[in-house]
């Protein structure tokens, strides 16, 4: 991998459906990250208010501590052809850029056993017991 | 969407066709063979699509970043006390 310009990364498309519009966007699967966060302009797309969202303090690896809102969405993701689960989430919203949405234990993981594939660079997700949504 | 088919596609786009949208928010065409719109800011390209006929939900959005930096962990969340 070394010199190369593109490394490959356990990335899932995901639709995040909110109160006025979706959105479809790619994921980094992250298992070092408890939550999953996406970057503020992904709630002003989907139209989730944060105005009286709860926040907390949180820490994104190399960056100063920053102030995460939450809010109740909806995700969806599919292989286009067999399989399609949907799911309601509270998800974190960051004022600050992230290039990859931040796919983490809460919210997604906590709902999928996910097997790496190293050797053919994909991930398998298959959902387990927890997942309470619905596949369509 | 079939996902195995888009990435295949997406797979052989040209490295040297996407570094002109490095560092941009980019629209992949159904197929993931092309790119159709693209623009830094990622509201602006929703607005893009949506005046061009497509539904947000459906066109997958993704990030340009290139070349690609070595990362030790997507980013690790931490609630306040560290714990």
């Amino acid at each position: 991998m070394a010199g190369s310009l593109i490394l490959p990364r356990p990335l899932i498309a995901v639709r995040i459906t909110g109160p006025s519009n979706s959105w479809l966007r790619d994921g980094l699967l992250d298992t070092g990250s408890d939550e999953t966060v996406f970057e503020q302009s992904v709630a002003k797309i989907i139209g989730v208010d944060l105005t009286h969202a709860q926040s907390r303090q949180i820490q994104l690896t190399g960056r100063k501590p920053l102030k995460c809102r939450y809010a109740p969405i909806v995700l969806r993701i599919s292989d286009g052809l067999k399989e399609t689960y949907e799911w309601s989430a509270v998800v974190g919203f960051v004022n600050v850029s992230l290039w990859r949405l931040l796919l983490g234990c809460a919210g997604l993981l906590q709902y999928f056993d996910a097997d790496f594939q190293g050797c053919d660079t994909q991930v398998i997700l298959r959902p387990n017991r927890a997942f309470s949504g619905s596949r369509i | 969407m079939d996902i195995r088919a888009f990435r295949s596609n997406q797979s052989r786009f040209p490295l040297r066709k996407l570094q002109k949208y490095n560092r941009k928010y980019i629209a992949w065409s159904p197929d993931g063979s092309r790119i159709i719109a693209s623009d830094k800011d990622p509201e602006k390209l929703c607005e893009k699509l949506v005046r061009r006929g497509y539904k947000p939900g459906d066109v997958l959005v993704d990030t340009v970043v290139l070349p690609t930096k070595a990362s030790l962990g997507g980013a690790t969340l931490f609630g306040e006390n560290g714990t």
